[in-house]
């Protein structure tokens, strides 16, 4: 047969197959579509409900959400944010850290002062830090109902109540110290500190009686089991309210304004966290270039507990939860591993499937070779 | 008695002279590519019948199971009764499978709630240790008539390759394939009984095909728009029309019969309340003041007034007319995309006819596709929860994946729009060719 012949005998074939290999190919276009449907990632949809958003995200405020992650794998965390129906220009820099960044005692388990510190006396605690990189530690103080106390505090951070020499020491003048308010006392950060053991403890020699500062205690007495109070370097009972605050951050994603969409989940994606399951994250965004009527904000749900985490804004605790995804990797063999233990338990219908199906594929081996063969004594 | 190879084969011969009519055994190629096409057709079933479904199929089941297995003998305030008790005789077959389940008591009965389940009774199904037999048997039946219909078309078409085409279209559409073993729904049954019927006026059985046409009606409301233009293109004169359209509903009031005997709410009152009869209403214009029109009764109104007054009998043109009902229907009435499947008969007829049709019903097939968006999980990933629950329960809908690009919405309604512009293009087709036929005087 000379090739013209032969590309016209061919091309007769795929014009009389071609109805046939579409309809093929469209049923499988087709099925392929539902099974891929999704199949990218596994999401969890924590908080289904829109109520309320926070404001606008600029300058120095900061909002934020702890979660616990399902499962090992996780890659983006989509949070549901509105654009006001502008157009914003400032960044959005998201930042997820492993654990919040603070471990707090809340304001409400305040208890009585300590007394005034002054002269001689020192007032600490021991804690265990969380953080991978310490770099501060906020104290619930008092200045006795806004008097005027002018000396300056000094604080110190140690190894322990044993040792001499300090790690990070901060100063501050009494005066700027506010009445029941958290005081942060920051130091340049202390690398590799999580997980370890620390003493500070602050002092204001030259303050006197009636013109001195305190800090307040914990009620009941021990709720920090991580640590204990002292005084004069002696341990003492119960524990100060106190917050460490630390830079635990592991990604940190910028996002122009522009790019958010108007009530929809902005996704802010990573590389996969490969241990993630089971361990607690705080993730949160501020947009410090924004200025207001140039921000974008988030929304949050009161509706709802997301009993898992707590939402925040700058830092301290609000009410509701954030409207966030969190999305996973995940494997083949992770999402077929319960379809496998399940179709185990009906034994006798798995083994009656798989011949059936064995058996049609064999027949259909059998049945195409023989076409095959049909054809080829038709052709000779 | 041992069955030797000779006996295999005997048998094999007389099942394939019956299901495989003459013109294509005469041929042993194409017999052996009817039974590739089967292989390869329960091959893609066998592969998703275990594995998914929709609590619409375990909704019917649960109806029909107080039937089968509680002697009930109606289901006050529900249609389509011949669904029901065909369900309810699929329950009695396989009742001898299911019994030594454990938790077989409990399989399909809800305290109070007749209609469907809810989600923790969706939970709790898809969890049964037994739940991939339990879906493949309650799914066998489907792809019986699934096959049933495949032969019937090939006893209807006559021309080897035409046949086979239309064999190998049913065996590979993905809309069947998605609505009826992905889904769960059980749209064979009545199909089974349209193509049945399409058989038996290819036959020049009129009466016969129009009662099995009814009995369609009693599965499914919808073959009713079929009645009319049918029963006035075979009917002769006035009175065989009137005939026919009466047979086709004699199955309905057969049905009824029970209800009459409870004395529950006919079933043709439900219906004419139920949401499906306001789908025809949806379209309407607006004229003037309380004047309006609704726009797919127009279109029926003409295409049956064409059926009448221009139209003579021929298998063909009956076919056809049922073709555009059907496109007319889903291009101007609000419909779930499980319903696309209608037309599958009238479809696979016609485009062994005229193949420009393949590529503008794949058109279709993916528009429907897109407007599946419209109900998100429901109908995508949450149809396989029996493999995984806590994986597919949550997987994003495909509406957010558009949602990147552009509006979902835009994109579904874009799609919907395209899909009606193709319908109405094809009934173009559809009335080009009937045209073309040789007229009558007007009646």
């Amino acid at each position: 047969m000379s090739e013209k012949a032969y590309g016209e005998k061919k091309r007769t074939w795929i014009q009389a197959h071609k109805p046939r290999n579409m309809v093929a190919v469209v049923s499988l276009i087709f099925v392929l579509m539902f099974l891929t449907t999704g199949c990218l990632d596994i999401e969890r949809q924590n908080q289904p409900w829109l109520e309320y958003h926070v404001g606008e995200i600029w300058g120095p405020i900061k909002v934020g959400q702890s979660f616990v992650a399902m499962k090992n794998g996780l890659r983006r965390v989509s949070v549901s944010m509105a654009t006001y129906g502008r157009r914003n220009h400032y960044d959005l820099v998201f930042h997820l850290e492993q654990l919040p960044g603070e471990e707090h005692l809340p304001k409400e388990l305040a208890g009585p002062p300590v007394g005034e510190i002054y002269g001689d006396m020192k007032v600490g605690q021991t804690f265990v830090s969380y953080a991978s990189e310490l770099e501060g530690i906020k104290l619930l103080m008092a200045n006795y109902h806004s008097r005027q106390n002018t000396e300056d505090v000094i604080f110190h951070l140690r190894e322990s109540p044993g040792s001499k020499e300090d790690l990070r020491t901060s100063v501050v003048n009494a005066s700027k110290i506010l009445d029941n308010e958290y005081h942060k006392f920051q130091f340049d950060p202390l690398t590799d500190s999580q997980g370890k053991r620390y003493y500070f403890f602050i002092e204001s020699p030259t303050s006197s009686p009636g013109n001195a500062i305190t800090v307040r205690r914990c009620t009941p007495e021990n709720t920090y089991v991580a640590g204990k109070r002292f005084n004069n370097h002696r341990p003492a009972s119960g524990d100060l309210v106190f917050k460490s605050i630390g830079c635990n951050e592991l990604v940190r994603v910028v996002v122009n304004a522009s790019q958010i969409k108007h009530i929809q989940y902005q996704d802010f994606a990573f590389p996969p966290i490969p241990d993630s399951g089971g361990q607690s994250y705080y993730f949160y965004l501020e947009s410090p270039d924004s200025r207001p009527g140039d921000a974008v904000t988030i929304h949050y749900s009161t509706r709802h507990d997301y009993v898992d985490g707590e939402r925040y804004m700058n830092d301290e605790v609000a009410p509701g939860d954030l409207m966030f995804r969190t999305y996973y990797d995940v494997t083949l063999g992770e999402v077929m591993a319960p379809f496998v233990h399940h179709v185990q338990k009906d034994k006798p219908f798995l083994i009656l499937f798989i011949l059936a199906y064995a058996t049609i594929f064999i027949f259909l081996i059998v049945v195409s070779v023989k076409i095959l063969r049909a054809r080829g004594e038709k052709r000779l | 008695m041992k069955l030797g190879r000779k006996s295999v084969g005997e048998i094999g011969r007389r099942i394939s002279s019956i299901l495989v009519p003459s013109p294509y055994r005469e041929d042993s190629t194409t017999v052996l590519k009817i039974l590739l096409w089967v292989l390869i057709g329960l091959l893609i079933r066998f592969l998703f019948m275990p594995v998914s479904t929709n609590s619409d199929m375990i909704g019917i089941y649960g109806r029909s199971h107080l039937i089968a297995y509680h002697g009930w003998p109606t289901l006050p305030g529900m249609f389509a009764m011949g669904a029901h008790y065909l369900h309810a005789l699929f329950l009695l077959i396989i009742k001898p499978f299911l019994t030594p389940l454990p938790g077989f008591d409990g399989l399909f009965y809800w305290h109070d709630k007749m209609y469907g389940c809810d989600l923790v009774d969706w939970a709790r199904f898809i969890t049964h240790p037994e739940i991939y037999r339990i879906l493949f048997l309650l799914k066998a039946p489907y792809l019986v008539f699934d096959f049933a219909c495949a032969f019937l078309l090939l006893h209807i078409l006559s021309d080897r390759k035409k046949g086979l085409l239309a064999f190998i279209f049913w065996m590979v559409n993905p809309v069947s394939i998605y609505v009826v073993y992905i889904f769960g729904r059980y749209e064979t049954l009545h199909l089974f009984f349209i193509i049945l019927s399409l058989y038996f006026i290819k036959k020049n059985r009129f009466s016969l095909a129009l009662l099995i046409l009814g009995v369609a009606v009693t599965i499914r409301i919808y073959p009713v728009m079929l009645l009319l233009p049918f029963a006035i293109i075979l009917g002769r004169n006035f009175g065989k029309k009137v005939w026919l359209g009466f047979l086709g509903f004699v199955p309905w009031i057969i049905s009824q019969i029970p209800n009459m005997i409870t004395k529950s709410r006919l079933e043709f009152g439900i219906a004419a309340e139920s949401s499906f009869s306001g789908i025809f209403f949806g379209l309407k214009w607006d004229l003037l003041h309380f004047d309006a029109l609704y726009v797919f009764v127009v279109g029926y109104a003409l295409i049956v007034l064409y059926s009448y007054y221009v139209l003579h009998y021929s298998f063909e043109n009956l076919r056809r007319i049922g073709l555009a009902v059907l496109l007319v229907f889903f291009a101007l009435c609000y419909f779930h995309p499980q319903w696309f499947t209608w037309i599958a008969p009238f479809v696979v007829l016609e485009l062994v006819e005229n193949r420009r049709l393949i590529s503008l019903y794949a058109i279709q097939v993916v528009a429907v596709g897109v407007y599946t968006f419209n109900w998100g999980v429901y109908f995508a990933s949450w149809l396989f929860l029996p493999i995984n629950p806590e994986f597919f329960r949550n997987i994003q809908g495909m509406t957010y994946y558009v949602s990147k690009i552009y509006s979902p919405e835009h994109v579904i309604l874009t799609l919907r729009s395209i899909f009606t512009a193709v319908a109405l293009f094809m009934v173009y087709l559809v009335f080009s060719r009937l045209a073309r036929q040789k007229k009558i005087p007007a009646r």
